[in-house]
């Protein structure tokens, strides 16, 4: 596994990214919109909208460890406000275009522009004709779907950049793999390439992978598009051009079905995408033969994991737990579900109790018989896990607290975030990222643990609790939830 | 040389009332701030304050208006936002900051107010801060001014060597310790400081008019400092921001002047031979920067300060003064002749543009210089707000006798390091 500067980086700022992603403030538009533009290298922003809207912009709460590197505007003043932007927006874009020559400007929206109503497809054409590089306009909000502001730029790329291109030639048994624009996410799917290839796939694009404007007008050559999850521009896709997508993960669903980790989740997507490039038959073999192979290097793994006794925080069905379990038959004995991070993302009681059900089914399927915790005290959850015997907490986080009871812990967020990806070598490096974390000497004195936490949420200090149940209030109490900007 | 760009499309500094707002009332230890807007204004601001101040200091939540909102209104949002606000923090004040959308609305932020007067019995300031009122500084000096209404719960009479700090930021790199810098120098010669604006409780901050006089440091912040002498009688002394052994005398001086004392100036004595002592063990270094190419890139409040100790004393050759936020001192002091080229930052960009050909071989800025800085493969000592890739935990001031050997390591460190 390859430590790069950034994954440290994430790694460190992952409990901020969380108080500010969600707990205590909910990104909006602009910050996943700017995501979208910073995944194409050759691609540059234009805020349409007041000084206010762009110059806190280099950060970005759903990539804080990594700033943005441009966020310019268009300077909106006072008078622009009451008389209109245009003319500022469309001598930004020429301007744009003569200071920095980007291939693609993408002008994004505001609050302030949006209830001007300014034209931005007729200012858009308008200036287009005036530079020597592509403009398409976000269309702020208007499609719902989180990360909200993200799928509004990549909706209009389809819509914008390649529906007046088409119709565009096909590349027979292609595929294209699709991720999210953020250095942890960048190789989610690159364990698969080498197995598709030999299945006699062929990539055609790796989205988003040191990705320009060029890369983005082949994206409609495959045939298939891979996804983690099902999201409007890709269906766009689907619907316009052609190209049909296949979503790896579906939180929520079977666990067995839903989840594309491990061993036995890489060979089924595998196999479902060779089903829809119509070549079940011929790669049937090879899967087989890597899922052979896969299984063969991890017997050794499998033998020193095997019976060692774990505890899960928060869910058992999606991450690694399950493939802990599943496919290294280490021994659950303790699952503790805290609510409120997941009510903080605007999920209902019902729907909470749903996941866990659904979640506690699971275990069963594996033969576990764990028991469950919801909303523990500190105390009493470790007395649990304590008794149990258990030897490694899967956790969120927050490993001191268990190292002073004596119990390793093994950041399985973390890992999620930046080590999971789907195909045979991740089960592998899961399994040889937990050895290392059962090998990691305890820290008995951790520093960490002289700072009060929260009692509900042990993850938090305090004061950040406050500060997450008076979001959570004006959330709840204003219409339901603040998912959505 | 002052310069400036006319461009359409610029990356602008940060520079807005808000944010301004938000820097001073963020210092206010038992006060809470919301940003009543749309999340990004919320969010955005949330995430440099987390960023910025103490993980465990952040008392800044938001209205979370949606778009549905925008046709109903965000009154019931904010009234949820003040009650849980007040509920869950107690706070003695709470500063509601409106941005853009709220105000394009007109939301009746007063009657709210007025609404929630006998359930939050705290004082309330609302201050409009939409996106395009540009000058953090003014937005900073707005909101100093407006805590002027709460004052005068004191004992009455005026305490004599007591004096008030205003203009210090807490979430400046090492302010907390430039702070407790500048109270021993002040304890030093008999000096005690009453109020800090805004690094206190608002209690505190209540009991500012009985200091004997205002000290304003580098310009942040007169506008309170004015609104004080009119309206309590206390006067006041704009001072330089205490960067080098000359800041810190003329900073202790013009003190001293304002009160009609006399200063110490053994212990004075005893600064200047500490210092020596420490500058002798890196006297060849000491040579070897002698006008080394600098760029200095920061707020008016602190930037002309550093740009004058760093070219008097420290002998590097400042090239550029680049401005991110001008206060009421700016304008006097950009003709000064300590540096090259003076530059009010508008964009950027255009920032960028200036100081590319001057071959700049170090640069002191935040961390929204690291971009140029990588690209350009300048070493780059963080000193300015935001610093967000940093964290201001130690007792290590740059203000005051013991910044100088402390600025003059850190210098030292970021120009020899073989890692950079």
């Amino acid at each position: 596994m390859i430590n790069t500067n950034a994954q440290v980086r994430a790694r460190i700022y992952q409990p901020v990214a969380m108080l500010v992603h969600g707990i205590a403030s909910m990104p909006a538009k602009n910050a996943g919109a700017l995501m979208a533009v910073s995944g194409i290298k050759d691609a540059v922003p234009l805020i349409h909208g007041p000084p206010g809207c762009a110059n806190l912009r280099q950060m970005n709460s759903f990539n804080v460890s990594n700033p943005v590197r441009l966020a310019p505007c268009t300077n909106l003043s006072e008078i622009d406000v009451v008389l209109g932007g245009e003319t500022k927006l469309y001598r930004g874009i020429i301007d744009l275009y003569h200071r920095l020559h980007p291939a693609l400007i993408v002008v994004i929206p505001t609050c302030p522009s949006d209830m001007m109503g300014d034209d931005f497809g007729g200012i858009v054409e308008k200036a287009k004709k005036e530079v020597g590089c592509e403009v398409i306009y976000s269309t702020g909000e208007s499609i719902p779907g989180r990360p909200i502001g993200y799928h509004d730029v990549m909706c209009s790329v389809v819509e914008q950049l390649l529906l007046p291109k088409a119709p565009f030639p096909k590349t027979e048994k292609s595929v294209n793999l699709l991720n999210f624009p953020m250095d942890v996410n960048k190789n989610q799917f690159m364990d698969m390439i080498p197995i598709l290839n030999e299945m006699g796939v062929k990539v055609n694009k790796i989205c988003f992978y040191n990705t320009h404007l060029t890369d983005l007008y082949e994206l409609p050559r495959a045939e298939l598009n891979i996804v983690d999850f099902p999201s409007p521009w890709i269906e766009r896709m689907r619907d316009h051009l052609g190209v049909d997508y296949l979503a790896a993960s579906s939180f929520g669903s079977d666990p067995d079905s839903g989840n594309p980790f491990g061993i036995e989740g890489a060979a089924r997507i595998l196999l479902e995408i060779a089903e829809r490039l119509g070549i079940k038959e011929s790669a049937e073999s090879v899967i087989e033969k890597k899922k052979e192979e896969a299984m063969e290097n991890c017997v050794d793994l499998k033998e020193k994991l095997r019976g060692i006794r774990i505890a899960v925080l928060d869910g058992f069905s999606f991450g690694p737990a399950i493939t802990l379990v599943s496919e290294f038959q280490m021994k659950l004995e303790a699952i503790s579900y805290r609510s409120f991070f997941m009510k903080s993302h605007g999920m209902s009681d019902n729907a909470y109790n749903q996941l866990i059900e659904m979640d506690i089914e699971a275990t069963r399927r594996y033969g576990c018989e764990p028991e469950v915790l919801r909303d523990p005290t500190p105390g009493q959850e470790l007395e649990v896990f304590k008794d149990r015997g258990v030897q490694l907490v899967v956790c969120n986080g927050g490993i001191a607290r268990y190292n002073e009871a004596g119990i390793r812990g093994f950041n399985g967020v973390k890992f999620f975030m930046q080590s999971m990806s789907i195909g045979f070598d991740s089960t592998r490096i899961l399994a040889e990222s937990v050895i290392e974390a059962l090998n990691t000497p305890i820290k008995k004195y951790p520093l960490v643990n002289m700072i009060g936490k929260d009692v509900q949420e042990p993850n938090l200090i305090p004061h950040w609790k406050k500060l997450g149940v008076i979001w959570r209030t004006i959330a709840e109490g204003g219409d339901g939830g603040c998912l959505y900007g | 040389m002052a310069e400036n760009s006319s461009s359409y499309a610029i990356e602008p500094p940060i520079d807005t009332r808000l944010n301004g707002a938000i820097r001073a009332f963020g210092g206010i230890e038992d006060g809470v701030i919301i940003v009543h807007g749309r999340s990004c204004c919320h969010a955005d601001n949330f995430l440099y304050r987390v960023m910025t101040a103490g993980h465990n200091k952040i008392r800044l939540t938001g209205g979370g208006l949606r778009l549905r909102d925008i046709s109903t209104g965000g009154h019931h949002k904010l009234s949820l936002s003040l009650l849980a606000s007040y509920e869950q923090f107690k706070p003695s004040l709470i500063a509601i900051l409106s941005t853009s959308v709220p105000l394009m609305m007109g939301d009746d932020v007063e009657g709210v107010i007025l609404k929630l007067k006998k359930r939050i019995p705290v004082p309330i300031i609302h201050l409009p801060c939409p996106g395009h009122s540009k000058n953090a500084s003014l937005g900073y000096d707005m909101a100093m001014s407006s805590l002027c209404n709460y004052m005068g719960e004191g004992d009455g009479h005026q305490n004599q060597r007591d004096i008030n700090l205003i203009g210090l930021k807490s979430d400046n790199p090492f302010a907390l310790s430039d702070l407790m810098e500048l109270k021993r120098m002040l304890k030093d010669q008999g000096i005690v400081v009453n109020a800090v604006f805004t690094c206190d409780t608002f209690e505190s901050l209540k009991k500012a008019p009985d200091a004997e006089l205002n000290v304003v440091l580098g310009g942040e912040g007169i506008g309170l400092a004015k609104k004080m002498e009119d309206t309590f009688d206390v006067p006041y002394k704009v001072v330089s921001y205490p960067f080098g052994l000359r800041g810190s005398v003329e900073f202790l001086e013009s003190i001293a002047s304002a009160l009609g004392i006399e200063l110490d100036h053994r212990s004075i004595e005893i600064e200047r031979e500490r210092l020596k002592e420490k500058l002798e063990r890196v006297y060849g270094f000491l040579e070897g920067i002698y006008n080394l190419k600098t760029a200095i890139v920061g707020e008016s409040g602190r930037a002309f300060d550093l740009a004058r100790f760093l070219n008097d004393e420290l002998c590097l050759d400042v090239k550029l003064l680049a401005v991110t936020s001008a206060n009421a001192e700016t304008a006097r002091r950009q003709d000064d002749d300590y540096f090259e080229h003076f530059l009010k930052v508008e964009d950027r960009l255009h920032l960028n543009e200036v100081a590319e050909p001057m071959n700049i071989e170090l640069m002191f800025g935040s961390s929204l210089e690291v971009v140029f800085c990588k690209e350009n493969n300048v070493p780059l000592t963080k000193l300015f707000y935001p610093t967000i890739d940093q964290v201001f935990i130690s007792d290590y001031p740059l203000a005051g006798f013991r910044g100088v050997g402390n600025l003059t390591e850190l210098v030292l460190n970021t120009v020899i390091d073989l890692n950079r």
